[in-house]
Protein backbone atom coordinates (compact mmCIF):
# COMPACT_ATOMS: atom_id res chain seq x y z
CA UNK A 1 0.00 0.00 0.00
CA UNK A 2 2.87 2.11 0.46
CA UNK A 3 4.32 1.91 -2.87
CA UNK A 4 0.83 2.45 -4.27
CA UNK A 5 0.44 6.01 -2.14
CA UNK A 6 4.34 6.89 -3.42
CA UNK A 7 4.08 6.11 -6.60
CA UNK A 8 0.83 8.21 -6.92
CA UNK A 9 2.55 11.47 -5.38
CA UNK A 10 5.72 10.85 -7.31
CA UNK A 11 3.36 10.63 -10.45
CA UNK A 12 1.57 13.81 -9.11
CA UNK A 13 4.99 15.59 -9.04
CA UNK A 14 6.19 14.52 -13.07
CA UNK A 15 2.83 15.07 -13.91
CA UNK A 16 2.62 18.67 -12.62
CA UNK A 17 5.77 18.82 -14.75
CA UNK A 18 3.74 17.64 -18.04
CA UNK A 19 1.27 20.09 -16.61
CA UNK A 20 3.33 22.83 -16.98
CA UNK A 21 4.80 22.17 -20.01
CA UNK A 22 1.07 21.20 -21.44
CA UNK A 23 0.38 24.87 -20.33
CA UNK A 24 2.74 26.61 -21.77
CA UNK A 25 1.57 24.44 -25.14
CA UNK A 26 -2.09 25.98 -24.87
CA UNK A 27 -1.38 28.90 -24.07
CA UNK A 28 0.60 29.51 -27.54
CA UNK A 29 -2.51 27.09 -29.11
CA UNK A 30 -4.68 29.84 -27.59
CA UNK A 31 -2.78 32.96 -28.29
CA UNK A 32 -2.17 32.16 -32.02
CA UNK A 33 -4.00 29.31 -32.86
CA UNK A 34 -0.55 27.23 -33.57
CA UNK A 35 0.37 23.65 -31.77
CA UNK A 36 3.88 25.00 -30.88
CA UNK A 37 6.43 21.40 -31.39
CA UNK A 38 9.50 23.87 -30.17
CA UNK A 39 8.31 24.07 -26.71
CA UNK A 40 10.22 21.77 -25.12
CA UNK A 41 13.40 22.40 -26.99
CA UNK A 42 13.06 26.19 -26.02
CA UNK A 43 12.50 24.83 -22.22
CA UNK A 44 15.53 22.23 -22.65
CA UNK A 45 17.61 25.36 -24.37
CA UNK A 46 16.41 28.03 -21.60
CA UNK A 47 17.50 25.46 -18.95
CA UNK A 48 20.54 25.08 -20.12
CA UNK A 49 21.08 29.03 -20.10
CA UNK A 50 20.17 28.62 -16.28
CA UNK A 51 23.05 25.86 -16.28
CA UNK A 52 25.60 28.29 -17.87
CA UNK A 53 25.09 31.14 -15.44
CA UNK A 54 24.71 29.36 -12.45
CA UNK A 55 28.40 28.17 -13.27
CA UNK A 56 31.20 30.36 -11.51
CA UNK A 57 31.60 33.49 -14.11
CA UNK A 58 34.64 35.22 -15.03
CA UNK A 59 34.23 38.90 -14.39
CA UNK A 60 37.71 39.33 -15.60
CA UNK A 61 36.82 41.20 -18.68
CA UNK A 62 35.46 43.74 -16.34
CA UNK A 63 38.64 46.20 -15.80
CA UNK A 64 38.40 47.16 -12.29
CA UNK A 65 37.28 44.11 -10.50
CA UNK A 66 40.54 43.01 -11.42
CA UNK A 67 41.86 39.69 -13.29
CA UNK A 68 40.87 36.68 -11.46
CA UNK A 69 37.41 37.65 -9.82
CA UNK A 70 34.48 35.24 -10.09
CA UNK A 71 30.75 35.72 -9.56
CA UNK A 72 29.24 32.28 -8.24
CA UNK A 73 25.50 33.04 -8.26
CA UNK A 74 24.59 29.72 -6.66
CA UNK A 75 26.63 30.44 -3.64
CA UNK A 76 25.86 33.61 -3.28
CA UNK A 77 26.09 34.56 0.52
CA UNK A 78 25.50 38.72 0.91
CA UNK A 79 25.80 39.12 4.41
CA UNK A 80 24.69 42.71 6.11
CA UNK A 81 26.50 43.47 9.52
CA UNK A 82 27.39 39.71 9.48
CA UNK A 83 23.66 38.84 9.15
CA UNK A 84 23.50 36.03 6.31
CA UNK A 85 20.73 37.61 4.19
CA UNK A 86 20.25 34.36 1.93
CA UNK A 87 18.66 31.47 3.27
CA UNK A 88 19.53 27.76 4.08
CA UNK A 89 22.50 25.88 1.88
CA UNK A 90 23.14 22.65 1.30
CA UNK A 91 27.07 20.89 1.49
CA UNK A 92 27.67 21.70 -2.01
CA UNK A 93 27.49 25.11 -0.98
CA UNK A 94 24.10 26.15 -2.99
CA UNK A 95 22.07 28.88 -1.36
CA UNK A 96 18.25 29.02 -1.41
CA UNK A 97 18.93 32.87 -2.71
CA UNK A 98 21.63 31.99 -4.95
CA UNK A 99 18.88 29.41 -7.13
CA UNK A 100 16.26 31.96 -6.70
CA UNK A 101 18.34 34.68 -8.41
CA UNK A 102 19.51 32.04 -11.38
CA UNK A 103 15.65 31.15 -11.63
CA UNK A 104 14.68 34.41 -12.05
CA UNK A 105 16.96 35.44 -14.51
CA UNK A 106 16.99 32.04 -16.25
CA UNK A 107 13.29 32.17 -16.67
CA UNK A 108 13.40 36.50 -17.79
CA UNK A 109 16.08 35.25 -20.58
CA UNK A 110 13.80 32.81 -21.78
CA UNK A 111 11.08 35.35 -21.57
CA UNK A 112 12.75 37.28 -24.07
CA UNK A 113 13.78 34.21 -25.91
CA UNK A 114 9.92 33.58 -26.53
CA UNK A 115 9.53 36.82 -27.70
CA UNK A 116 12.02 37.54 -29.96
CA UNK A 117 11.13 33.89 -31.65
CA UNK A 118 7.18 34.78 -31.93
CA UNK A 119 8.47 38.15 -33.49
CA UNK A 120 11.42 37.38 -35.90
CA UNK A 121 10.19 33.91 -36.89
CA UNK A 122 6.42 33.44 -36.38
CA UNK A 123 5.56 36.66 -37.17
CA UNK A 124 6.24 36.50 -40.90
CA UNK A 125 4.26 33.18 -41.49
CA UNK A 126 1.66 34.80 -39.66
CA UNK A 127 -1.63 35.37 -41.91
CA UNK A 128 -0.86 32.47 -44.32
CA UNK A 129 -1.03 29.12 -44.10
CA UNK A 130 -1.43 27.71 -40.48
CA UNK A 131 0.71 25.02 -41.69
CA UNK A 132 3.45 27.57 -42.11
CA UNK A 133 4.13 28.65 -38.22
CA UNK A 134 3.84 24.99 -37.34
CA UNK A 135 6.66 24.11 -39.72
CA UNK A 136 8.48 26.90 -38.53
CA UNK A 137 8.02 25.39 -35.17
CA UNK A 138 9.96 22.45 -36.31
CA UNK A 139 12.66 23.97 -37.60
CA UNK A 140 13.39 25.53 -34.34
CA UNK A 141 12.66 22.70 -32.47
CA UNK A 142 15.64 20.69 -34.84
CA UNK A 143 17.92 24.01 -34.61
CA UNK A 144 17.91 24.95 -30.94
CA UNK A 145 18.43 21.13 -30.86
CA UNK A 146 21.36 20.50 -32.73
CA UNK A 147 22.81 24.16 -31.06
CA UNK A 148 22.61 22.44 -27.56
CA UNK A 149 24.63 19.24 -28.73
CA UNK A 150 27.06 22.14 -30.47
CA UNK A 151 27.33 24.21 -27.29
CA UNK A 152 26.82 21.79 -24.50
CA UNK A 153 27.49 18.32 -26.10
CA UNK A 154 25.39 14.95 -25.75
CA UNK A 155 26.66 14.37 -21.89
CA UNK A 156 24.11 15.05 -19.23
CA UNK A 157 25.41 17.52 -16.65
CA UNK A 158 23.94 17.93 -12.86
CA UNK A 159 21.42 20.59 -12.59
CA UNK A 160 21.35 22.47 -9.29
CA UNK A 161 18.46 21.86 -7.29
CA UNK A 162 17.81 23.59 -4.23
CA UNK A 163 16.16 21.20 -1.60
CA UNK A 164 17.81 17.48 -1.68
CA UNK A 165 17.87 16.64 1.92
CA UNK A 166 16.03 13.84 3.22
CA UNK A 167 13.08 12.40 2.14
CA UNK A 168 9.66 14.45 3.78
CA UNK A 169 7.84 11.37 5.75
CA UNK A 170 3.71 11.91 5.30
CA UNK A 171 3.24 8.62 7.18
CA UNK A 172 2.00 6.99 4.60
CA UNK A 173 4.24 7.41 1.69
CA UNK A 174 7.78 9.18 1.67
CA UNK A 175 8.19 11.89 -0.78
CA UNK A 176 11.66 13.85 -1.78
CA UNK A 177 11.83 17.25 -0.91
CA UNK A 178 12.45 17.96 -4.93
CA UNK A 179 9.59 16.51 -6.00
CA UNK A 180 7.86 18.44 -3.37
CA UNK A 181 9.25 21.73 -4.31
CA UNK A 182 8.30 21.20 -8.02
CA UNK A 183 5.12 20.02 -7.22
CA UNK A 184 4.25 23.56 -5.16
CA UNK A 185 5.99 25.39 -7.63
CA UNK A 186 3.59 23.79 -10.62
CA UNK A 187 0.83 24.71 -8.53
CA UNK A 188 1.55 28.27 -7.51
CA UNK A 189 2.42 28.69 -11.62
CA UNK A 190 -1.21 27.19 -12.44
CA UNK A 191 -2.85 29.30 -10.17
CA UNK A 192 -1.09 32.57 -11.49
CA UNK A 193 -1.70 31.33 -14.82
CA UNK A 194 -5.74 31.17 -14.13
CA UNK A 195 -5.96 34.72 -12.52
CA UNK A 196 -3.80 35.97 -15.40
CA UNK A 197 -6.49 34.75 -17.70
CA UNK A 198 -9.45 34.65 -15.78
CA UNK A 199 -9.05 37.87 -13.92
CA UNK A 200 -7.00 40.67 -15.46
CA UNK A 201 -7.37 43.27 -18.56
CA UNK A 202 -4.33 41.91 -19.81
CA UNK A 203 -5.02 38.13 -19.46
CA UNK A 204 -9.10 39.25 -20.77
CA UNK A 205 -7.36 41.01 -23.67
CA UNK A 206 -4.96 37.74 -24.72
CA UNK A 207 -7.82 35.57 -25.04
CA UNK A 208 -9.79 38.42 -26.86
CA UNK A 209 -7.41 38.56 -29.41
CA UNK A 210 -6.87 34.64 -29.76
CA UNK A 211 -10.72 34.45 -30.43
CA UNK A 212 -11.13 37.10 -33.05
CA UNK A 213 -8.34 39.68 -33.70
CA UNK A 214 -10.30 41.83 -36.16
CA UNK A 215 -13.18 42.20 -33.42
CA UNK A 216 -9.72 42.91 -30.86
CA UNK A 217 -8.89 45.85 -32.59
CA UNK A 218 -11.79 47.28 -32.64
CA UNK A 219 -11.64 47.29 -29.20
CA UNK A 220 -8.30 49.04 -28.90
CA UNK A 221 -6.42 45.37 -28.61
CA UNK A 222 -3.23 45.28 -30.03
CA UNK A 223 -2.82 42.01 -31.39
CA UNK A 224 0.35 41.51 -32.26
CA UNK A 225 1.51 42.73 -29.15
CA UNK A 226 -0.66 39.87 -27.49
CA UNK A 227 0.75 37.03 -30.04
CA UNK A 228 4.30 38.02 -28.56
CA UNK A 229 3.34 38.02 -25.29
CA UNK A 230 1.54 34.98 -25.12
CA UNK A 231 4.88 33.16 -26.56
CA UNK A 232 6.68 35.26 -23.99
CA UNK A 233 4.56 33.62 -21.04
CA UNK A 234 4.83 30.10 -22.48
CA UNK A 235 8.61 30.37 -23.17
CA UNK A 236 8.73 30.79 -19.53
CA UNK A 237 7.14 28.75 -17.93
CA UNK A 238 8.54 26.25 -20.14
CA UNK A 239 12.02 27.23 -18.81
CA UNK A 240 10.26 26.93 -15.38
CA UNK A 241 9.48 23.33 -15.89
CA UNK A 242 12.76 22.40 -17.77
CA UNK A 243 14.62 24.35 -14.54
CA UNK A 244 12.13 21.84 -12.44
CA UNK A 245 12.67 18.76 -14.58
CA UNK A 246 16.52 18.31 -15.00
CA UNK A 247 17.41 17.63 -11.26
CA UNK A 248 14.51 15.29 -10.97
CA UNK A 249 16.24 13.24 -14.21
CA UNK A 250 19.81 12.26 -14.36
CA UNK A 251 20.85 16.10 -15.24
CA UNK A 252 20.64 18.08 -18.04
CA UNK A 253 21.32 16.75 -21.85
CA UNK A 254 20.02 17.87 -25.27
CA UNK A 255 17.53 15.54 -25.24
CA UNK A 256 16.34 16.17 -21.89
CA UNK A 257 12.88 17.09 -22.87
CA UNK A 258 12.09 14.79 -25.61
CA UNK A 259 10.23 12.21 -23.77
CA UNK A 260 8.67 15.19 -21.42
CA UNK A 261 7.23 17.19 -24.06
CA UNK A 262 5.54 14.08 -25.87
CA UNK A 263 3.80 13.46 -22.34
CA UNK A 264 3.42 17.36 -22.37
CA UNK A 265 1.45 16.68 -25.44
CA UNK A 266 -0.48 14.13 -24.04
CA UNK A 267 -2.02 16.08 -21.31
CA UNK A 268 -2.70 18.64 -23.70
CA UNK A 269 -4.68 16.70 -25.81
CA UNK A 270 -6.35 14.71 -23.19
CA UNK A 271 -7.13 18.14 -21.24
CA UNK A 272 -8.48 19.79 -24.77
CA UNK A 273 -5.47 22.24 -26.26
CA UNK A 274 -7.40 25.26 -25.60
CA UNK A 275 -8.16 24.67 -21.67
CA UNK A 276 -5.91 25.57 -19.18
CA UNK A 277 -7.25 23.84 -16.37
CA UNK A 278 -7.53 20.51 -19.00
CA UNK A 279 -3.74 21.13 -19.17
CA UNK A 280 -3.00 20.78 -15.48
CA UNK A 281 -5.80 17.99 -14.76
CA UNK A 282 -4.51 16.06 -18.14
CA UNK A 283 -0.87 16.69 -16.64
CA UNK A 284 -1.22 14.95 -13.66
CA UNK A 285 -3.26 12.63 -15.18
CA UNK A 286 -0.74 11.72 -17.22
CA UNK A 287 1.93 10.99 -14.46
CA UNK A 288 0.09 9.20 -11.95
CA UNK A 289 -0.59 7.12 -15.01
CA UNK A 290 2.64 6.64 -16.09
CA UNK A 291 4.07 6.14 -12.89
CA UNK A 292 1.36 3.06 -12.23
CA UNK A 293 2.44 1.61 -15.07
CA UNK A 294 5.48 1.46 -14.18
CA UNK A 295 4.72 -0.08 -10.85
CA UNK A 296 2.28 -2.76 -11.90
CA UNK A 297 2.87 -3.44 -15.34
CA UNK A 298 6.19 -2.39 -16.35
CA UNK A 299 8.11 0.08 -17.65
CA UNK A 300 8.13 -1.14 -21.31
CA UNK A 301 4.74 -0.60 -21.09
CA UNK A 302 4.78 2.93 -20.62
CA UNK A 303 4.53 4.68 -23.47
CA UNK A 304 2.52 2.60 -25.03
CA UNK A 305 0.11 2.72 -23.04
CA UNK A 306 0.14 6.91 -22.66
CA UNK A 307 0.15 7.00 -26.38
CA UNK A 308 -2.76 4.45 -27.21
CA UNK A 309 -4.64 6.52 -25.03
CA UNK A 310 -4.11 10.08 -27.16
CA UNK A 311 -5.01 8.42 -30.07
CA UNK A 312 -8.12 7.04 -28.65
CA UNK A 313 -9.16 10.08 -26.64
CA UNK A 314 -8.43 11.88 -29.97
CA UNK A 315 -11.31 9.23 -32.00
CA UNK A 316 -13.59 9.66 -28.99
CA UNK A 317 -13.57 13.01 -28.22
CA UNK A 318 -11.16 15.59 -30.96
CA UNK A 319 -11.27 18.22 -28.29
CA UNK A 320 -9.54 16.78 -24.99
CA UNK A 321 -11.83 16.13 -21.31
CA UNK A 322 -12.23 20.00 -21.10
CA UNK A 323 -11.81 21.77 -25.30
CA UNK A 324 -14.33 23.89 -26.15
CA UNK A 325 -16.93 21.41 -28.68
CA UNK A 326 -16.48 24.09 -31.48
CA UNK A 327 -14.61 22.66 -34.44
CA UNK A 328 -11.35 24.45 -34.85
CA UNK A 329 -9.12 24.55 -38.27
CA UNK A 330 -6.02 23.63 -37.99
CA UNK B 1 -18.79 74.59 -40.37
CA UNK B 2 -16.27 71.29 -41.10
CA UNK B 3 -17.82 68.09 -41.14
CA UNK B 4 -17.34 65.57 -37.74
CA UNK B 5 -15.52 63.00 -40.41
CA UNK B 6 -15.04 63.80 -43.85
CA UNK B 7 -14.58 60.55 -46.42
CA UNK B 8 -12.35 62.63 -49.41
CA UNK B 9 -11.85 60.40 -52.70
CA UNK B 10 -11.13 57.31 -51.18
CA UNK B 11 -10.36 54.01 -53.00
CA UNK B 12 -9.94 50.39 -51.52
CA UNK B 13 -9.10 47.08 -53.19
CA UNK B 14 -9.02 43.69 -52.02
CA UNK B 15 -6.11 42.38 -53.86
CA UNK B 16 -7.15 42.39 -57.14
CA UNK B 17 -11.12 42.84 -56.76
CA UNK B 18 -11.66 46.89 -56.60
CA UNK B 19 -14.55 47.90 -53.55
CA UNK B 20 -14.02 52.05 -53.42
CA UNK B 21 -13.64 53.29 -56.66
CA UNK B 22 -13.74 56.85 -55.14
CA UNK B 23 -16.20 57.53 -52.32
CA UNK B 24 -16.30 60.90 -50.65
CA UNK B 25 -18.78 61.93 -47.64
CA UNK B 26 -19.29 64.20 -44.86
CA UNK B 27 -20.61 63.10 -41.71
CA UNK B 28 -21.87 66.43 -39.61
CA UNK B 29 -21.43 66.42 -35.97
CA UNK B 30 -24.69 65.06 -33.91
CA UNK B 31 -25.98 63.74 -37.06
CA UNK B 32 -27.41 60.56 -38.34
CA UNK B 33 -26.31 59.33 -41.71
CA UNK B 34 -26.80 56.90 -43.58
CA UNK B 35 -25.21 54.52 -46.07
CA UNK B 36 -27.68 52.56 -48.81
CA UNK B 37 -27.38 50.54 -51.50
CA UNK B 38 -26.99 46.95 -53.03
CA UNK B 39 -24.84 43.80 -51.81
CA UNK B 40 -21.29 45.15 -52.64
CA UNK B 41 -21.87 48.40 -53.49
CA UNK B 42 -19.15 49.42 -50.75
CA UNK B 43 -21.03 50.25 -47.69
CA UNK B 44 -19.12 47.69 -45.23
CA UNK B 45 -15.81 48.43 -46.49
CA UNK B 46 -16.08 52.36 -46.24
CA UNK B 47 -16.85 51.54 -42.66
CA UNK B 48 -13.72 49.56 -42.40
CA UNK B 49 -11.74 52.01 -44.21
CA UNK B 50 -12.92 54.27 -41.34
CA UNK B 51 -12.14 51.88 -38.48
CA UNK B 52 -8.82 51.11 -39.94
CA UNK B 53 -9.79 47.66 -40.44
CA UNK B 54 -8.54 47.97 -44.02
CA UNK B 55 -6.09 50.77 -45.55
CA UNK B 56 -7.46 52.98 -48.91
CA UNK B 57 -5.55 52.69 -51.65
CA UNK B 58 -6.11 56.85 -51.99
CA UNK B 59 -7.74 59.24 -50.42
CA UNK B 60 -7.94 61.06 -47.29
CA UNK B 61 -10.08 59.87 -43.96
CA UNK B 62 -10.34 63.30 -41.95
CA UNK B 63 -11.43 62.97 -38.16
CA UNK B 64 -12.29 66.56 -36.24
CA UNK B 65 -9.42 67.92 -38.17
CA UNK B 66 -7.21 64.77 -37.55
CA UNK B 67 -6.35 62.60 -41.01
CA UNK B 68 -7.10 58.60 -39.94
CA UNK B 69 -6.51 57.13 -42.90
CA UNK B 70 -4.44 53.94 -42.89
CA UNK B 71 -3.93 53.98 -39.29
CA UNK B 72 -4.42 50.66 -37.57
CA UNK B 73 -7.90 50.00 -35.76
CA UNK B 74 -6.62 49.62 -32.41
CA UNK B 75 -5.33 53.23 -32.41
CA UNK B 76 -8.52 54.79 -34.19
CA UNK B 77 -10.78 53.56 -31.74
CA UNK B 78 -8.63 55.75 -29.17
CA UNK B 79 -10.02 58.67 -31.15
CA UNK B 80 -12.83 57.50 -29.89
CA UNK B 81 -14.45 56.05 -33.15
CA UNK B 82 -16.29 53.02 -32.34
CA UNK B 83 -17.27 50.27 -35.16
CA UNK B 84 -20.00 47.92 -34.92
CA UNK B 85 -18.96 44.88 -37.76
CA UNK B 86 -21.07 43.43 -40.16
CA UNK B 87 -22.06 39.77 -38.67
CA UNK B 88 -21.50 41.39 -35.15
CA UNK B 89 -18.60 39.55 -34.24
CA UNK B 90 -18.95 39.49 -30.55
CA UNK B 91 -16.57 37.22 -28.48
CA UNK B 92 -18.83 34.20 -28.63
CA UNK B 93 -16.99 31.82 -25.92
CA UNK B 94 -16.68 34.82 -23.45
CA UNK B 95 -19.68 35.86 -20.84
CA UNK B 96 -21.81 38.89 -21.93
CA UNK B 97 -19.94 40.92 -19.19
CA UNK B 98 -16.15 40.11 -20.19
CA UNK B 99 -17.33 41.44 -23.82
CA UNK B 100 -18.90 44.46 -22.44
CA UNK B 101 -15.15 44.42 -20.15
CA UNK B 102 -13.64 44.45 -23.33
CA UNK B 103 -15.02 47.41 -25.08
CA UNK B 104 -14.01 49.58 -22.12
CA UNK B 105 -10.10 48.24 -23.11
CA UNK B 106 -8.69 51.15 -23.73
CA UNK B 107 -10.27 52.80 -20.96
CA UNK B 108 -8.36 53.21 -17.34
CA UNK B 109 -11.68 55.10 -15.45
CA UNK B 110 -12.91 52.97 -13.22
CA UNK B 111 -16.00 55.26 -12.36
CA UNK B 112 -16.69 56.08 -15.63
CA UNK B 113 -17.00 52.33 -16.69
CA UNK B 114 -18.96 51.29 -14.10
CA UNK B 115 -21.47 54.54 -15.53
CA UNK B 116 -21.09 53.08 -18.94
CA UNK B 117 -22.17 49.53 -17.84
CA UNK B 118 -25.17 50.77 -15.80
CA UNK B 119 -26.04 52.91 -19.27
CA UNK B 120 -25.81 49.93 -21.39
CA UNK B 121 -27.43 47.71 -18.91
CA UNK B 122 -30.87 50.52 -19.00
CA UNK B 123 -30.73 50.88 -22.49
CA UNK B 124 -30.28 46.81 -23.25
CA UNK B 125 -32.07 44.86 -19.76
CA UNK B 126 -31.64 41.63 -21.14
CA UNK B 127 -27.75 42.27 -21.08
CA UNK B 128 -28.21 42.61 -17.99
CA UNK B 129 -30.32 39.24 -16.83
CA UNK B 130 -27.72 37.18 -19.08
CA UNK B 131 -24.25 39.09 -17.84
CA UNK B 132 -22.91 35.87 -16.34
CA UNK B 133 -24.07 33.63 -19.84
CA UNK B 134 -21.66 32.80 -22.84
CA UNK B 135 -22.05 35.20 -25.60
CA UNK B 136 -22.76 32.47 -28.11
CA UNK B 137 -25.96 31.65 -26.65
CA UNK B 138 -27.87 34.23 -27.07
CA UNK B 139 -30.32 35.17 -29.39
CA UNK B 140 -29.29 37.08 -32.94
CA UNK B 141 -31.54 39.97 -31.75
CA UNK B 142 -29.18 39.79 -27.67
CA UNK B 143 -26.05 39.22 -30.14
CA UNK B 144 -26.79 42.73 -31.77
CA UNK B 145 -27.38 44.33 -28.60
CA UNK B 146 -24.10 43.17 -27.03
CA UNK B 147 -22.31 44.00 -29.91
CA UNK B 148 -23.88 47.87 -30.12
CA UNK B 149 -23.48 47.93 -26.02
CA UNK B 150 -19.71 47.05 -26.69
CA UNK B 151 -18.97 49.50 -28.81
CA UNK B 152 -20.69 51.92 -26.67
CA UNK B 153 -18.44 51.26 -23.73
CA UNK B 154 -15.75 52.76 -25.84
CA UNK B 155 -17.53 55.41 -24.85
CA UNK B 156 -17.54 57.05 -28.90
CA UNK B 157 -17.69 60.55 -30.46
CA UNK B 158 -18.68 58.79 -33.60
CA UNK B 159 -20.04 55.24 -33.77
CA UNK B 160 -20.30 53.37 -37.16
CA UNK B 161 -23.32 50.69 -37.53
CA UNK B 162 -23.01 48.22 -39.81
CA UNK B 163 -26.51 46.48 -40.68
CA UNK B 164 -27.97 46.34 -37.35
CA UNK B 165 -31.20 45.18 -38.74
CA UNK B 166 -30.08 41.66 -40.84
CA UNK B 167 -31.75 38.76 -39.35
CA UNK B 168 -33.80 39.92 -36.99
CA UNK B 169 -37.65 39.94 -36.10
CA UNK B 170 -39.17 43.16 -37.14
CA UNK B 171 -40.12 43.92 -33.46
CA UNK B 172 -36.63 44.20 -32.70
CA UNK B 173 -35.80 45.91 -35.34
CA UNK B 174 -37.78 48.97 -34.56
CA UNK B 175 -36.69 48.28 -30.55
CA UNK B 176 -32.88 48.80 -31.88
CA UNK B 177 -33.45 51.88 -34.12
CA UNK B 178 -35.57 53.22 -31.04
CA UNK B 179 -32.35 52.70 -28.99
CA UNK B 180 -29.96 53.98 -31.81
CA UNK B 181 -32.11 56.81 -31.69
CA UNK B 182 -32.03 57.41 -27.87
CA UNK B 183 -27.65 57.14 -28.19
CA UNK B 184 -27.36 60.07 -30.70
CA UNK B 185 -29.97 62.10 -29.21
CA UNK B 186 -29.42 61.97 -25.44
CA UNK B 187 -26.00 61.03 -25.39
CA UNK B 188 -24.84 63.40 -28.44
CA UNK B 189 -23.16 60.47 -30.61
CA UNK B 190 -22.75 60.78 -34.28
CA UNK B 191 -23.71 57.58 -36.33
CA UNK B 192 -22.90 56.37 -39.87
CA UNK B 193 -25.27 53.76 -40.08
CA UNK B 194 -24.56 51.45 -43.34
CA UNK B 195 -28.16 49.49 -43.97
CA UNK B 196 -29.75 47.21 -46.19
CA UNK B 197 -33.28 48.30 -45.39
CA UNK B 198 -33.35 51.63 -46.54
CA UNK B 199 -36.74 52.55 -45.26
CA UNK B 200 -36.15 51.79 -41.60
CA UNK B 201 -32.96 53.88 -42.18
CA UNK B 202 -34.33 56.73 -43.45
CA UNK B 203 -36.88 56.40 -40.41
CA UNK B 204 -33.94 57.98 -38.19
CA UNK B 205 -31.03 59.34 -40.69
CA UNK B 206 -31.15 62.89 -41.51
CA UNK B 207 -28.67 62.53 -45.02
CA UNK B 208 -28.75 59.98 -46.86
CA UNK B 209 -25.59 58.19 -49.66
CA UNK B 210 -26.10 55.64 -52.26
CA UNK B 211 -23.72 53.47 -52.87
CA UNK B 212 -23.17 51.97 -56.66
CA UNK B 213 -20.62 49.76 -57.15
CA UNK B 214 -17.83 51.60 -55.02
CA UNK B 215 -19.51 55.12 -55.61
CA UNK B 216 -21.98 57.82 -54.52
CA UNK B 217 -24.68 57.45 -57.24
CA UNK B 218 -27.07 59.89 -55.37
CA UNK B 219 -27.00 61.83 -51.78
CA UNK B 220 -29.45 64.16 -50.66
CA UNK B 221 -31.34 64.79 -47.08
CA UNK B 222 -32.93 62.07 -45.84
CA UNK B 223 -36.68 63.68 -46.77
CA UNK B 224 -35.59 64.07 -50.47
CA UNK B 225 -34.23 60.80 -51.04
CA UNK B 226 -37.97 59.34 -49.75
CA UNK B 227 -39.98 61.67 -51.71
CA UNK B 228 -37.45 60.79 -54.57
CA UNK B 229 -39.51 58.46 -56.63
CA UNK B 230 -36.87 57.36 -59.34
CA UNK B 231 -34.04 56.94 -56.70
CA UNK B 232 -36.84 55.17 -54.62
CA UNK B 233 -37.39 52.32 -57.27
CA UNK B 234 -34.07 52.23 -59.02
CA UNK B 235 -32.09 52.29 -55.98
CA UNK B 236 -33.81 51.46 -52.53
CA UNK B 237 -36.31 49.15 -54.40
CA UNK B 238 -39.45 50.03 -52.50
Amino acid sequence: METFFAQLANGASTGALYGLLALALVFIFRATDVVNFAQGEMAMFSTYLGWSISRPLSLSWIPFLGVDRHLNLLTWRPEVFGLPLYLGSENDGLTRLGYLVVLVVTVAIAFVMGALIERLLIRPSEGKNLLNAVIVTLGIFAFLNSLANFRYGPVPQTYPAPFRGDAVDFGLFKMSQHSLFALVVAAVLMIAVYVFFQRTKLGLGVRAAALNPSASQLMGINTGRMLTLGWALAAAIGCVAGMLIAPALSGISPNLMFGILLYGFAAAVLGGLDSALGAVVGGIAVGVGQSMVVQYVGSQWSDIIAFGLIIAILMVRPTGLFGAPAVKKV
Amino acid sequence: MAPMLEVRSVRAAYGPVVALREISIRVPERSIVTLLGANGAGKSTTLRVISGLMRPAAGAVIFDGLPIGGRPADWVVRQRIAHVPEGRQIFATLTVEENLRLGAYTRDDRAGIQDDMTRVFAYFPRLKERRRQVAGTLSGGEQQMLAMGRALMTRPRLLLLDEPSLGLAPLIVKDIFRIIQAVNEEDGVTILLVEQDARVALSVASYGYVLETGRVAVHATAAELKANETVRRSYLGY
